[in-house]
């Protein structure tokens, strides 16, 4: 029996490799992302180096056997920080996704569902947040705030949520114009579950389109930020902070800016090809009538 | 103007939609294709037009147009046949007309692709407006301005000025208010009459199906199960199916009532 | 019994329903409303369910007004009235599986314990005519006939004593909705309902309704016994929608009554009779004074200045319905 269950399942994720190569190799890379962020300290050659170690004798050697990334400015092997820099970045993802769904989400399906006052109290407030540029008001709060990995994450999820409260209700707005709403009042269906039952499941499709582009988009920003010196400090083994360490060698030690520039391009494309794959899928009726 | 249907089939994949082994009609004939939904009766429409292939369907037999074989007859000659000698009309008038246009600008496409020059497009627009008891005030008007009678009308007036010879018209008056419906009926019975125009009539409702065709062909999973004079086919039924179909259909018992 | 007194709807100060009364009394008892596009029909449905603001009259049930209840009796209330709309495809949550569905019905009015929901839903299936194992089904898995039966057993799952059936038919294949038909007429007299039936089709309302409205412009222009009302239409909109009514025994034929022209638009109805543009026996006195409905004989009521002189036979003869209609529609039993 779980067996037979098992089978049909694999089978069923070769078809869709076949029929969506996007969304498999995205989500194969996703993937793939998660379990060296998770598995970092087995994978990293000298993982003491992800931390504020150094070895003056080592400085900025080329990749070799021992090193296959060379090594930084002290000495610390690359390639175990490019493995670390995984789960701090998608820990940073996470983290900013979680924040701004938590509170987008709610808010704008309450905003959608309801209209009204509602709506209006909740959308003048979310467009205040959209009024600033997204870049600019997280600087402008890190700044304030002192940088950190932590205030990084606390900045952008504040520039994150109003669009998934737009998103929200959008798509609330429109379910609640469809008939099996109707015929749930009708039926006197209490208005919290309306929303959890009938509402949410209903809108949830963009949503998981969205947080998995928005992966992709986060990490890029956070890199931004440390980049600028605002995000991770050393010796946090962040991307970007290690794109803009390595960017005063960039002409001699190249190694320096481009593994970890090419781990964020891959990382950023990976949840965007996942993202654009998940948006062809996830069609309730297409997904389950096969 | 003959039109013959021989040995079509229609197919997805590995699925055959539509199977029919022979099918005609004649000069001013009016002839239904009766059947459910999923019958394969609007996809037999299609594949008389050349559209079928282009929703992915494999269509092969063959059908013929006055001899001239329309199967595998490559698109642009396809295009001139569609719309010049055979029109389609469809259930929802109003969508299947481009809502950026308004009636006359494509009134005036349809007929220069056709080689009408522009003066003579506009006087054949007007008079085809006319022949459907429409003002032809109303080509200045965008689709969305029509009333669902009013569409299907101007739909068939475009096959009227196209000089058509054969209609094939898919469920016209079934989202029509009852009424109107009865209005569109006499103006197919008067376009049959006037302009000896063929009709093809797709229609779920044999009570329409009744009043209006010559003969019926009734489909079900993409078979004819039974086909004849309409009269004939509709009192005395020979195929189970066909019996059911025509039980199925909610009556007016006045006589009881009376 | 539920009443609906002088009731009116405006959406965009268009008077979508203007000044309906109906009476509905216990059932089994079947009132047909029809009406074409426009009339307002679907719009008095959804003010009885309580789905839209009312502009001015009310709704009872058994003498209470439908719109000031609160609380527990307006629970009490949605589970007295409950709805089948006309497009199943819609009405059902496309996410939740039917058998959740039904249960849902079951779960917010408590209507059995907790562990007995399983073996209810089993049987609200089987007296729709679907087998249990539906219910791990998702609604677009379904055909068409097997949706509406799904929104059947769930309306039915509150066990209300009326219905409001709005086009429950129409958008199904013929032979898929004689079935269903068949069904609303058993159910009908299983569980004693009442029920409105919204149609735009005269003969499904002859099917399964004692008594019928014709609605034209968001008014009720003839009103009566079924069968009378279709055998001797009173008003001519009645007569021209009645002859319009294709048949497929060249018999059953009738000569056509011709309506020129259209639906007015409902934001600006014609003063005096709304059906006066369109009427052939339309004079003078139509275009200034609005007919009232009024009784023609016994419960043949009609909204006609010139009832009495266009119908002299019907009202003479004191109907010629009259003794062929009995307590149920002339064809319920042949349907079985």
């Amino acid at each position: 029996m779980s067996e037979v269950a098992i089978t049909t399942r694999s089978r069923g994720v070769a078809r869709l490799a076949r029929k969506n190569p996007l969304l498999a190799w995205g989500a194969l890379v996703a993937a793939a992302l998660i379990v060296v962020a998770l598995a970092a300290p087995l994978i990293a050659p000298h993982p003491q180096d992800a931390g504020s170690t150094m070895h003056p004798a080592a400085t900025l050697q080329s990749p070799s056997r021992a090193h296959p990334f060379g090594t930084d400015m002290y000495g610390r092997d690359e390639l175990s920080r490019v493995v670390y820099g995984a789960r701090v970045s998608l820990s940073v993802a996470g983290l900013v996704l979680i924040i701004a769904v938590a509170i987008g989400v709610p808010l704008g399906i309450a905003a959608g569902y309801f209209g009204g006052v509602v709506d209006n109290i909740i959308m003048r407030v979310t467009d205040v947040f959209l009024a600033f540029p997204a870049l600019l008001l997280s600087l402008a709060l890190v700044s304030v705030l002192g940088p950190s990995v932590r205030n990084a994450v606390l900045a952008i999820s504040v520039t994150w949520w109003p669009w998934y409260t737009r998103l929200a209700r959008g798509q609330a707005a429109s379910v609640r114009g469809r008939q099996f709403i109707e015929s749930c009042r009708a039926l006197g269906v209490p208005r919290f579950r309306m929303l959890w039952r009938h509402v949410l499941p209903n809108s949830v499709t963009p949503l998981i389109v969205q947080v998995s582009l928005d992966a992709g988009g986060v990490i890029l920003t956070a890199a931004a930020l440390s980049f600028l010196g605002l995000g991770a400090q050393d010796p946090t083994p962040e991307w970007g902070l290690m794109v803009s360490q390595g960017q005063d060698f960039f002409t001699t030690q190249w190694w320096l800016v481009t593994f970890p520039g090419i781990a964020i391009l891959i990382t950023a494309m990976a949840f965007n090809l996942m993202g654009d794959g998940l948006r062809e899928v996830l069609d309730p009726k297409r997904v389950l009538t096969r | 103007m003959t039109l013959e249907i021989r040995n079509l089939t229609v197919s997805f994949d590995s699925r055959r939609v539509v199977d029919i082994d022979s099918l005609e009609l004649g000069d001013a004939e009016i002839v239904a294709l009766a059947g459910e939904s999923g019958s394969g009766k609007s996809m037999t429409a299609l594949a008389v037009v050349g559209l079928a292939s282009t929703k992915g369907a494999t269509v092969a037999g063959s059908i013929k147009l006055d001899g001239t074989e329309l199967i595998g007859m490559p698109q642009s000659e396809l295009r001139a046949i569609r719309g010049g000698r055979i029109s389609m009309i469809f259930q929802s008038p109003v969508s299947s007309f481009d809502p950026v246009f308004r009636i006359g600008t494509i009134f005036r496409g349809a007929l220069q692709l056709h080689g009408a020059s522009r003066a003579e497009a506009r006087d054949r627009a007007a008079e085809a407006m006319r022949g459907v008891m429409l003002a032809p005030e109303l080509l200045d008007r965008y689709p969305h301005q029509l009333s669902g009678g009013q569409a299907q009308r101007v739909a068939i007036a475009l096959a009227i000025a196209l000089r058509c010879e054969v209609l094939l018209a898919d469920e016209p008056t079934s989202a029509l208010d009852v009424t109107v419906q009865g209005e569109i009926l006499e103006l197919l019975r008067r376009l049959r009459e006037q302009e000896r125009m063929a009709i093809l009539f797709i229609s779920h409702d044999l009570a329409v199906v009744a009043e209006l065709c010559d003969r019926v062909a009734v489909m079900r999973m993409g078979r004819i199960v039974e086909v004849g004079p309409a009269a004939e086919v509709l009192r005395a039924p020979s195929d189970p199916y066909t019996r059911e179909l025509i039980a199925s259909v909610p009556k007016l018992t006045s006589a009881a009532a009376g | 019994m539920l009443e609906v007194r002088a009731l009116h709807v405006v959406f965009e100060s268009v008077h979508a329903v203007d000044g309906v009364s109906l009476t509905l009394p216990a059932g089994p008892f079947g009132l047909g409303i029809v009406g074409e596009s426009g009339s307002g029909k679907t719009t008095i449905a959804r003010a009885v369910m309580r789905l839209i603001p009312l502009a001015g009259g009310s709704v009872l049930l058994d003498g209470h007004d439908v719109f000031r209840l609160r609380g527990g009796a307006l629970r009490a209330y949605r589970r007295a009235v409950q709805i089948v709309f006309q497009d199943a495809d819609s009405t059902l949550d496309p996410r939740m599986r039917v058998g959740p569905a039904i249960r849902e019905a079951l779960r917010v009015h408590r209507v059995v314990s907790r562990d007995e929901f399983g073996h209810r839903v089993d049987e609200l299936l089987e007296e729709v005519g679907l087998e249990s194992a539906t219910s791990s089904r998702f609604p677009h898995e379904l055909s068409g006939g097997q949706r509406q039966r799904v929104a059947i057993a769930r309306a039915l799952a509150v066990e209300p004593r009326t219905l409001i059936l709005d086009e429950p038919t129409s958008a199904l294949d013929v032979t898929v909705q004689a079935r269903i038909l068949r069904l609303i007429a058993e159910l009908r007299e299983k569980r004693q309902l009442a029920y409105f039936l919204i149609s735009h089709n005269l003969a499904v309302v002859q099917q399964l309704c004692e008594e019928a409205a014709v609605l034209y412009l968001g008014q009720v222009i003839e009103q009566g016994p079924t069968g009378q009302l279709l055998s001797s239409p009173a008003h001519p909109y009645t007569r021209a929608l009645r002859s319009a009514v294709p048949e497929i025994d060249i018999a059953d034929r009738r000569a056509r009554v011709v309506v020129p022209g259209i639906v007015p638009d409902p934001a600006h109805p014609p003063a005096g009779c709304r059906f006066n543009p369109r009427c052939p026996f339309v004079v003078q006195r139509c275009r200034e004074e609005t007919p009232l409905l009024r009784r023609l004989w016994a419960e043949h009521s009609v909204a006609c200045h010139r009832a009495e002189e266009l119908n002299p036979v019907l009202v003479s003869h004191g109907g010629r319905g009259q003794d062929a209609l009995g307590q149920t529609p002339d064809n319920l039993g042949s349907i079985f």
